[in-house]
This record gives C-alpha cells, structure tokens and sequence, in this order.
C-alpha cells in the first residue's frame, strides 16, 4: 500500500533555506545593478558637495564632470558583476567581500588610466601622467574600499530579510496544512454529496460537524482550551469519519479520573485520531480499532491514542504524519516547556501516540 | 458502456452509481472495495471503463491500472480522487484521465465520453512523478490471458535464467515479466541478492549452510529447495546472516 507516495501530497516541501546570512547573495540582478548606479551618483554629489565652496556654473561642471567619472566606475563594476556574479554566489560573506572589492578597486584603476588617457588624447590634460594623477587614484580606490563593504553588507541583509519572509510564510502553510488535510475535507464533501437525496437529515447533521470542525481547525491553535470541548471536536471529527469509513472505523474510549475543567491545548487530541485513521485505519482492508484512553497520574494528564498497523508494511513514518506531529510537539513545548511530552511507539502490532502534560486549571 | 466502480467508501461508491444513472446509457456491472477486488472483478465482469480511487487499502488503484494493463484487453480507467497534488500533475502532463471528489455530473460525463485506455508507460509515468515511488504490493502473472496476482510477502525468491524471470512462493511457481534488475530495484528493501540470478526474500532465509563443495546455500522457510549462492555475494550473504 502506498501511503507514503499519497501522504506526502499533504505537504508543502519547506523553502530551503540554501543560503545563510553569512553568504553573499546573487549580484547580478537589476535590483543590484539599480542600486549601484543610484548610490554611484549619490557619491559623485557627496564629493561635489564637500569639495566645492561656491555654488555656480562651475559646480555643474565639476558635478556632471565626477558624475561622468564615476558612472563609468559603476558600469565598469556592473560588467564584471555581469560576467562573474554566478562565481560569487554562495561564497563566505566575508571572503566575498575581499574579493569584490579588490575587483571593484581593480575596475576603478582600469576606469581612471583609461579616463586620464582620453584625457589626455583628446588634448584635455597636458600630460598624461598629471601632478594629481596619483592622488585621484587613491581617493579613488579609498571610497570604492569603504563603499563595497557597505553595499554587501545592505544587499546581504536585504536578501536575507526577503529570504526570511518567504519561509516563515511557507512554515505558517505547512502548519495550517498539517491540521487541515485536503483528503479528509474533499472526501467528506463527497459523501455529504452523496447523501443529500438519500439521507438529507444526516448529510445536513454531517455538514455542520464539519463546519464546527473546520471552525477550530482554522482558530488560533494557541490558545488552551476545556478538555470537554477538545473531546467533543474530536467525537465530531468521528462522526464524519464514521460517515465515510462505515464499520471499518471502530473507536473506543477509556477515560478515568480525568478533572472536567482540566484545560489542555486546543487540537491536541484530534489530530492524533485523525493519525491514526489515516495510517491505521483507511489502509486496512477491515478497518479496525482506535483507542482513546485519557488518565491522571498525579499532577499530570496522559492521553494515548492507539491504532493497529497496516497489515502491509508502510513507510509509516512519512512526511505527512511527521509534520502534525511536529507541530504539535511545538504546540505542547510553546505551553509547557519540558513537563509536556508526545511519544509514539509500536508495540505488538498497534501503534501509539502518548501526550503528557501537566493539569492546568482555568 | 459497462462501467465497474472501485472505491473504498461506500458514499463514495454511492455516489457515482447516483450519477452514473442520472447521466444514463451507461450500466454499472460492479463495484469493488479496492485495487486487487477491482482486478478480480474485471476479467470477471469485462467493464469497458474503471472509475477508480487512488488510495484504497490492500492496494492502490495506480497499482491495480498497472497490473491490468497486462490484459489482453484492458478496460479504460478513470481516477478518482479527493486530492493528491503530486498524482494530478503527473496525470496532467500524461493526459491521464482523473475526476476530483466531489465528483459533478456534468464532469463524470464528459470523462466518460472521452475514456480511453491507459498505456504502461503513462503508469510508468505517473509513478515515476510521485515523490516516495512505492513498490507495488503484488506480482502480477497472465496465466492464459488472465491476470493472477501474488502478494508479496508470499515471494520466496525470484531466479532468473537466460530467458525468462520466474516467481516461486511456497505452493506455486510462474513465469513474469520483470526483470531480475527491476524487481531488485523496486523490493531492494525485501530481498536478498544471492547469485546474479537470483533474489530472495529475506524473511524467508531459515539460515545458510556449506556444501561440500565450499560453496554455500540458502535454506529456506516453506520449501525444500536450497539455493546456491555464488562466489561474488557470499560476503554479503553471510554478513546478513551473522546479524
């Protein structure tokens, strides 16, 4: 039987997170390329604006004339990231940096001979190698040694915050669709279908099981709740269940000295039965038995869920069934720290799914 | 049309009986509860389409559309099913036929105006696009034109020879299909590679013995006969009967 292959349909393959924050991220895109011109232009101003005293024709001159200079630095840089980004993806934050910089102070020497040899040529200067050739040089490669880290570093964090965002929604998805399985809703829709003209009175009775399903499937899983409402979703969540499996859904429940007003954490235990009826029950010609047994052991609430095994062995422990039981260890440690615990086991051809937590009163 | 309905739930049954009659023309010759009932039911009652569920116990219905294929006349199947995102892509891109529960009549209708048999290698296909690709339950076996099928857990070995693969379980023995390099593929997980020629179910192995010729052989479990284990994998052999 092939649970694992229709399991895994149920999830959504978390982002991979392929790049840490240490790493340098793709250099080679427009937004890249956007923000190197832009701030390029920002430095030809600042070194306008601090070197210039006057304010007249002259200082539009010297501003399209460092402008001019320093936009062909730019291009100069956006054609080698152009050509060599893909060699720095993935590279260490900080042996990258090394590295762009030196090929950014190397563009910027390249650009300032061949911009003091059209100088020089076109009869603009007197000499090719000028007083201040080598001065220019060096502020040249000064601002470009501090502005490259800068930018990295931006472009870095940037990447990193987007990169962020995307899986914390993909974890987001992954957990509501650990609790909501399409199967179980698109089935039941089916038989609901199936049963308005035949048996209107239960289909209606079915649906609104479901829609009270449904409504705390999609509330805030955070929250506490009585332990009478979460049995009484789970009975519920049976009822549609039983709708579809017909006798080969069989449950029984056992239940001693369990406080009424006890809280525990909502969807605690139906996603456990809904488990063990997916792994346990859908994939045995028969059907068989669920088990619920809730007890208090001193200050401590245990509840198990017991299903049999397929009788042809699965990879039973699959990504779906793997996520809902993440989550709900999430769930359990976000309330109760280390005093709660979920475990499951297989014994003598049953499995089981056991939560400890301490009592919490309201 | 003769239409045979496989699904696991009887609502599910129901319903398209509902609809079947409600499009009308067509006559339901059947129902099965899943894949290998659907088989049994199919060289029983000759329907001309399947509306089939993909997950279903005892085995699924991509394994049940495989093993008819090995039909002289296979019947026309039709998916049906809630959701499986991975199995609907690789139907899309094999032009598989398939209806989403629940299913509507006027899509059911048009399903089965246009039915038409599936090819072995779309099944390949779509199995090829699931993400865990599963081993089949059962081996299939046409014994003149009809399909039998043998659970797995019932193989005790597979041998080959120069032409043919065949099956042996403790009261049987068949000639089949596969290839001894396939099926080590697919049950590597199940079976022991003894010989070039032969793989054997490991649950099976009663223990291994030395021939007075030096070589060494496999007892086994619910038949007498021993296998020989060749020179190149009695390492491994007997490091798997040390655990």
């Amino acid at each position: 039987m092939s649970t694992s292959r229709r399991a895994s349909a149920n999830d959504t393959t978390a982002v991979t997170q392929q790049t840490g924050p240490s790493v340098l991220p793709d250099l080679g895109t427009g937004r890249v390329a956007l923000s190197i011109i832009i701030v390029a232009q920002v430095i030809a101003i600042l070194i306008i604006a601090g070197y210039e005293s006057r304010l007249d024709l002259n200082t539009v001159y010297d501003l399209l004339l460092v402008s001019a200079y320093v936009q062909a630095i730019a291009l100069g840089v956006l054609l080698m990231l152009k050509l060599l980004a893909p060699q720095f993806e993935g590279m260490r934050l900080g042996k990258g940096t090394v590295i762009v910089a030196l090929l950014v102070m190397a563009v910027t020497v390249a650009v300032t001979e061949a911009a003091l040899f059209g100088l020089h040529y076109f009869g603009v200067t007197d000499s090719f190698w000028p007083q201040w050739h080598l001065s220019l040089l060096v502020r040249a490669l000064l601002i470009s040694a501090l502005v490259v880290p800068l930018m990295l570093r931006y472009f870095s964090v940037h990447h990193h915050a987007r990169l962020e965002a995307e899986s914390k929604q993909a974890a987001n998805l992954q957990a509501l669709q650990s609790r909501i399985r399409p199967h179980f809703l698109f089935n039941s829709m089916n038989a609901v279908a199936s049963m308005l003209r035949s048996d209107p009175e239960n289909a209606e009775k079915a649906l609104h099981d479901l829609a009270d399903v449904f409504r705390v499937l999609l509330a805030d899983a955070r929250k506490l709740v009585p332990i009478t409402a979460e049995t009484e979703l789970a009975r519920q969540y049976l009822e549609v269940e039983k709708l579809r499996l017909g006798d080969r859904l069989q449950i029984r429940w056992l239940t001693s000295n369990v406080p009424r007003h006890a809280m525990i954490p909502s969807l605690t235990l139906q996603p456990l039965i809904e488990n063990a009826i997916y792994h346990g029950i859908e994939p045995r010609f028969g059907g068989g038995l669920i088990k619920v047994e809730m007890w208090r052991e001193a200050q401590m609430l245990n509840i198990m869920v017991t299903n049999p095994l397929p009788e042809v062995p699965t990879k039973a422990h699959n990504k779906g069934n793997k996520i809902a039981m993440d989550n709900l260890r999430q769930r359990l440690e976000s309330h109760f720290g280390q005093q709660a615990n979920l475990q499951a086991f297989e014994q003598f051809g049953n499995y089981h799914a056991k939560i400890k937590i301490p009592i919490v009163k309201d | 049309m003769k239409i045979l309905i496989v699904d696991d739930e009887k609502l599910a049954r129901a319903r398209l009986r509902e609809l079947i009659t409600k499009i009308g023309g067509h006559a339901v010759v059947g129902e099965a509860v899943n894949g290998s009932n659907a088989i049994e039911q199919t060289m029983e009652l000759k329907p001309d389409v399947l509306l089939m569920d993909i997950r279903m116990p005892v085995m699924d219905g991509l394994e049940a559309a495989t093993h008819l294929m090995g039909m002289d006349e296979p019947p026309g199947v039709i998916f049906t099913t809630a959701y499986d995102e991975h199995a609907l892509e690789a139907f899309e891109v094999n032009a598989v036929d398939y209806l989403l529960k629940p299913i509507r009549k006027e899509r059911l209708d048009a399903a089965l105006k246009k039915a038409h048999g599936l090819t072995l290698k779309q099944l390949r296909e779509v199995n090829r696009a699931q993400e865990e690709p599963t081993a089949r339950t059962h081996i299939s076996v046409q014994l003149r034109g009809k399909i039998s099928l043998i659970p797995i857990q019932d193989v005790i070995y597979f041998m080959a020879d120069s032409k043919y693969v065949t099956v042996t379980t403790s009261n049987e023995r068949h000639l089949i299909e596969d290839s001894l390099v396939s099926l080590d593929d697919e049950f590597g997980e199940r079976f022991l590679r003894i010989h070039r020629n032969a793989l054997v179910a490991t649950n099976y192995i009663r223990g291994i013995e030395k021939q007075p010729s030096g070589r060494w052989s496999v007892l086994l479990r619910d038949t007498d006969d021993k296998l020989e284990v060749s020179r190149r994998h009695t390492a491994e052999v007997r490091r798997w009967a040390r655990r």
